[in-house]
């Protein structure tokens, strides 16, 4: 036997669902139990033009009395212990730090095949004549005479 | 729906004020608690999950009314939280008790045919059998369609989804029914 096709349409809309007697009346009051134990917070931190560059300036003070309380330390440091050390030494010390010993050798083979004469280091600053003049100190001029 | 749109913005108006915040509460949730009720009922079925989770949007609402933006409906708004806990309440029911989802809806089946909770015409029964069935999203935009008789744009607003696919949604939700209560030997 074919059924007959069922169509929604022709069906009442019912609720069938049942509810507690008096339920719509007392839940707002069931809620508002609720939320009255939520009282709202209210920030005691609010933002204000003042406050926030009062901060700023805070924070840059910090920072200037920390730089200049922190380098003396750290340069006092550097020079008690280097005190007992010749300058020479410190200056080789540099000059070679990270420096194989094939580069050094390198470092030399190439200077030793550079010559460079005062007269082209002059024309490569492209200085005038003038100003060489201006510059130079006439009684330096005068004791070379 | 005029007249609603000036009882909402007098009740936001009064709710942003200390002196008259609980008395715009008291309004709002009288005006809308039958809505969201059964719009919750229709969804888990059982009074006092739909109680506990009706109470629970109405919280959300008390703590998010002062950032609602006014860009929807305040009732589509309260709408749209009202939905959320009913699908994460479903969610977290399958996910806690790792039952499959035919046995939710068995489980859901079985309240129905607890005459406490509900009574109606066995077609009816058949009914609301036959729409637990069908996935809850899909359930959801029959609920809100064929019950609440909503237009597809507020539905959209409500779900974030496309007003073609939410037609989509309906119609085989519909078609899906009326087989199962074809099958039922109605």
């Amino acid at each position: 036997m074919k059924k007959e096709n069922f169509n929604l349409d022709n069906l009442p809309k019912e609720n069938i669902f049942k509810i507690p007697e008096n339920y719509f009346h007392d839940l707002p009051m069931q809620i508002q139990a609720q939320t009255s134990g939520h009282s709202r917070v209210v920030p005691i931190i609010s933002w204000s033009k003042r406050s926030t560059w009062g901060s700023v300036a805070a924070c840059i003070a910090i920072a200037i009395l920390g730089y200049f309380t922190l380098m003396p330390e750290q340069s006092s440091l550097g020079s008690e212990s280097l005190a007992d050390v010749r300058n020479q030494e410190i200056i080789n010390y540099l000059i070679q730090q990270n420096l194989t010993q094939g580069d050094i050798a390198e470092q030399f083979n190439i200077n030793k095949n550079i010559e460079i004469k005062d007269s082209e280091l002059i024309e490569n600053l492209k200085v005038s004549e003038k100003d060489i003049l201006q510059s130079v100190d006439l009684e330096d001029i005068g004791e070379e005479i | 729906m005029t007249e609603n749109k000036i009882n909402d913005s007098d009740i936001i108006a009064k709710f942003s004020v200390p002196e008259t915040r609980n008395f715009a509460f008291n309004q709002l949730v009288r005006t809308y608690q039958q809505k969201v009720y059964w719009h919750i009922r229709k969804m888990v079925i059982d009074h006092d999950d739909a109680d506990d989770l009706t109470q629970e949007t109405f919280i959300k609402v008390w703590k998010a009314l002062d950032n609602f933006k006014g860009d929807s409906q305040l009732f589509t708004w309260i709408y749209r939280i009202a939905t959320n806990e009913c699908l994460n309440h479903l969610a977290k029911k399958k996910r806690r008790f790792f039952i499959p989802i035919h046995n939710i809806s068995e489980e859901l089946s079985n309240k129905i045919d607890d005459s406490h909770l509900v009574s109606g015409e066995v077609i009816q029964l058949k009914l609301q059998k036959a729409l637990l069935t069908l996935p809850d999203k899909q359930r959801l935009v029959f609920n809100m369609k064929y019950y609440d008789e909503m237009k597809y744009e507020e539905i959209s607003e409500i779900t974030g989804t496309s007003i073609g696919a939410l037609k989509a949604s309906y119609h085989l939700a519909v078609k899906k029914v009326e087989e199962h209560l074809k099958k039922s030997e109605y």
